[in-house]
């Protein structure tokens, strides 16, 4: 790039880049994206509230709506209900142990009553299934859903306790007892090192790469239509002969793509930065309930993920989301440039949409995949390192170690690689395909050009 | 310094766009290119300013490749282009940076251009009491206005050579005479223009060398004043009051128009003009009109272009009467 190239260069990047800024749509979606970010964790926060999620560690003594419960035990053990009305939230709740009705009339009445809001609770034993509880409520009581998890939770915890009374079991053996017993399954290599076997992943890691997979895919997709449209802009209005009198044509392009570049990681740093905002915001908020909120536990999950990322794992990340806008910022100019009027984009996007949404469709089949099994380490890999599909969930996968870092590093290489050959094809036609107007060039005459660009 | 254009060839699939165009700038002046639509006058325009690949030929000043990203040029192309929904005002000094002025620098000239081609009040639009300005956008210009705006982009830079590609079209007559204004000032800066204009009284105007294209071959190339020449005196115009279709016939004179206006023959030379006039003084008619002239460069153009001599005299002679009539 000689001193003119990079005056063009310089101006179509500032002068790209300041438009995008200034335009409402940048803005609005801005907003939107940093509103969402911050509002998002405190609002659940407030819903997990609501359903009353929370029911100790704040010192609010709140009182279970439940008013009798029926109990229904054939097991031979002596079960004391008085120690689970111990519970501030249960004190209100009557235990009726010697009910004169049979479970079956006593469930039967229970499901037309609609005045109370009671339980019957039968609990049995076999030797091959151990304890089997049930609950049965009626569909008209106003018992939260929530609010009898919650008892289905209290209720297990006392009854094994009461199990353990029974069996004559002191408190130092109950402690000891009631420690789960955590299970490791490791692999061993040739080289007799052993290796954690890994596992599906969890409900959180789910959420958090589906939602990072939609992120990264409107960020290139933004990025890359808003190129398109640029150039698709300048060859319809035709000041694309005008500008191309004293810049080149990739200078142009890169300037394009330069100015996409930024707003996107501004765009990034904005929405990261507000989400951030948003946990301590939430910790002020609720610090006390953390343990016992399950919303918080999805901050927590959140917070866990950043536990495992490194500087290099992160500059990997980086590096290969921005590799992997440029890489489809490229596709969208040569998508943009392929039409000859603002009208025809639309038909041009098409194809290019199909492509986009068919690689994260890849990438979501993979995460779909990672929630039942880990077995699934070659098509991860593949993931990965291929790198139409590997921009959307790369970086996800390198922070969250999902794939190691040097698989990361391979996979940055192969995106690099990548991006400079689809440059120099692109290079071959862009200026062809820039000062072409008339009937919409589409994949085969792009192909076409390509080649004999390129060969000749 | 001089402008060569050398044997430029521009094929676009298995059509020849350019058959080996050439000319020369010696010195500083107007070039015209004339072609119809299709004639390949756009393509040879893009690819002088390197915007479109050569299949062969070059573009040389001063011998060395003639570089628009080292030479200070300003383009007007045919498809008029702006951004339609950003400012103007921006627009231009995006352009000014592109052609590396400085912010101050584009400010003066705007103001200069936006003075000169009357569009200062949408370039500055006035501040209302308590409202922010509201920048126009090209989308709410007039299309003449628009083309001023274009014009100032192309000339904001003040460029050495100027390429303007069909500068006229779509103007009404106050602003043609503006912008010809434009351009004679450019002239007088010494400057080197290429133009290309179906307006052949434009560019009678304005050149003195043309070439002619005709389905990318040039047809005709030189100077105009030669090229007129070449094809000598031939067109006459006669009105008398008398019938004098029995002289012209007895002289065996081609008669290619006849209408009340008067009679427009095709003489072979100007001897035979010469010969009719002696007649008809001898004859004692009363003669009206009696004109001898050269070819129009709207009957040149005609004639390279359809090799059709007489349709073009004919339309010629329309407007001639045109002419006539309106005197």
């Amino acid at each position: 790039m000689n001193k003119g190239d990079f005056r063009g260069f310089k101006q179509v990047f500032l002068f790209e880049f300041m438009t995008g800024i200034k335009k409402t749509s940048f803005k609005v979606f801005l907003l939107i994206l940093c509103a969402m970010a911050f509002f998002v964790s405190p609002i659940l926060i407030l819903i997990g509230n609501m359903h009353g999620d929370k029911d100790s560690g704040n010192g609010k003594k709140e009182k279970s709506s439940i008013e009798s419960v029926y109990v229904y035990d054939e097991t031979d053990l002596l079960i004391d209900y008085d120690l689970l009305r111990k519970k501030a939230l249960y004190k209100e709740v009557s235990f009726i142990k010697d009910n004169k009705m049979s479970y079956e009339d006593a469930s039967a009445k229970l499901k037309e009553d609609s005045n109370h809001n009671n339980l019957v609770i039968k609990t049995e034993y076999d030797k091959k299934n151990g304890f089997d509880v049930t609950i049965v409520t009626s569909k008209k009581s106003d018992i939260k859903d929530s609010e009898l998890t919650k008892f289905q939770k209290d209720y297990s915890d006392f009854y094994r306790a009461e199990v353990l009374k029974n069996l004559d079991v002191s408190k130092n053996d109950y402690e000891y007892l009631s420690k789960d017993i955590n299970v490791e399954v490791m692999t061993s290599s040739k080289n007799g090192t052993f290796a954690k076997e890994s596992k599906g992943i969890s409900m959180d890691d789910y959420f958090i790469m589906i939602a990072g997979l939609m992120v990264v895919f409107m960020l290139i997709n933004m990025s890359a239509s808003n190129v398109a449209t640029s150039i698709a802009t300048e060859k319809s209005s035709r000041v694309i002969e005008f500008l191309l009198t004293g810049t080149r044509p990739l200078a142009l392009l890169l300037g394009k793509i330069s100015a996409r570049l930024l707003e996107t990681l501004i765009t990034t740093v904005a929405v990261y930065s507000s989400y951030y905002l948003s946990q301590i915001f939430c910790l002020i908020l609720e610090a006390d309930n953390l343990p016992a909120s399950g919303t918080q536990g999805e901050i927590m999950a959140v917070a866990s993920i950043w536990e495992t990322i490194t500087i290099s794992k992160l500059l990997i990340a980086v590096v290969y989301f921005l590799a992997g806008l440029i890489l489809f910022s490229i596709i969208g100019a040569l998508t943009g440039a392929s039409v000859s009027k603002l009208d025809e984009l639309q038909d041009a996007f098409k194809t290019y949409s199909f492509f986009l949404v068919a690689c994260v469709y890849v990438d979501m089949f993979l995460i779909i995949m990672m929630l039942r099994s880990a077995d699934f380490g070659f098509f991860q890999n593949f993931c990965a390192i291929c790198p139409i599909t590997g921009a959307f969930i790369t970086p996800a996968l390198v922070l969250t170690g999902k794939i190691s870092t040097m698989t990361g590093f391979f996979a940055l290489m192969v995106i690099i690689i990548t991006v400079v050959v689809v440059y120099i094809f692109a290079a071959a036609v862009y200026e062809s395909m820039l000062l072409y107007q008339g009937k919409r060039l589409k994949i085969k005459d792009v192909v076409t050009l390509m080649k004999k660009q390129v060969v000749e | 310094m001089s402008f060569e254009v050398k044997h430029l060839q521009k094929k676009f699939g298995d059509k020849q766009v350019v058959e080996d165009l050439s000319f020369e700038l010696k010195e500083p002046g107007v070039y015209a290119l004339l072609g119809t639509n299709g004639a390949g006058k756009s393509t040879s325009i893009r690819m002088i300013l390197g915007i479109l690949a050569k299949d062969h030929g070059e573009v040389l000043l001063d011998g060395e490749k003639f570089d628009t990203r080292k030479v200070n040029v300003g383009y007007l192309a045919e498809e008029r282009g702006l951004y339609p929904k950003y400012p103007i005002m921006d627009q231009l000094l995006y352009f000014a940076s592109l052609k590396g002025l400085s912010t101050d620098v584009a400010m003066e000239r705007i103001k200069y251009w936006g003075e000169r081609l009357k569009v200062t009040e949408y370039l500055f639009p006035e501040r209302k009491k308590g409202k922010k300005v509201k920048k126009v956008t090209a989308d709410q210009l007039s299309k003449g206005n628009q083309q001023k705006i274009q014009l100032m982009a192309a000339l904001i830079s003040d460029p050495q050579f100027l390429i303007l590609d069909e500068p006229l079209s779509g103007l009404d007559p106050v602003n043609t005479e503006l912008f010809k204004s434009v351009i004679h000032e450019e002239i007088d800066k010494k400057k080197y223009i290429i133009m290309s204009s179906h307006q052949m009284p434009v560019i009678e105007e304005f050149c003195e060398d043309i070439t002619i294209l005709n389905r990318g071959k040039v047809v005709v190339c030189g100077n105009l004043n030669e090229i007129k020449k070449s094809y000598g005196r031939v067109n006459l115009f006669v009105k008398c009051d008398e019938d004098i279709n029995n002289i012209i016939s007895e002289l065996g004179i081609k008669v290619v128009n006849d209408t009340p206006a008067g009679i427009q023959l095709k003489v072979r030379d100007e001897q035979e003009a010469k010969n009719l006039m002696k007649r008809l003084n001898e004859e004692n008619k009363t003669i009206v009109r009696f004109e001898l002239r050269e070819l129009s460069l709207h009957e040149i153009f005609l004639e390279s272009v359809n090799g059709n001599v007489e349709d073009s005299q004919k339309l010629s002679s329309e407007d001639m009467m045109e002419e006539k009539v309106s005197e």
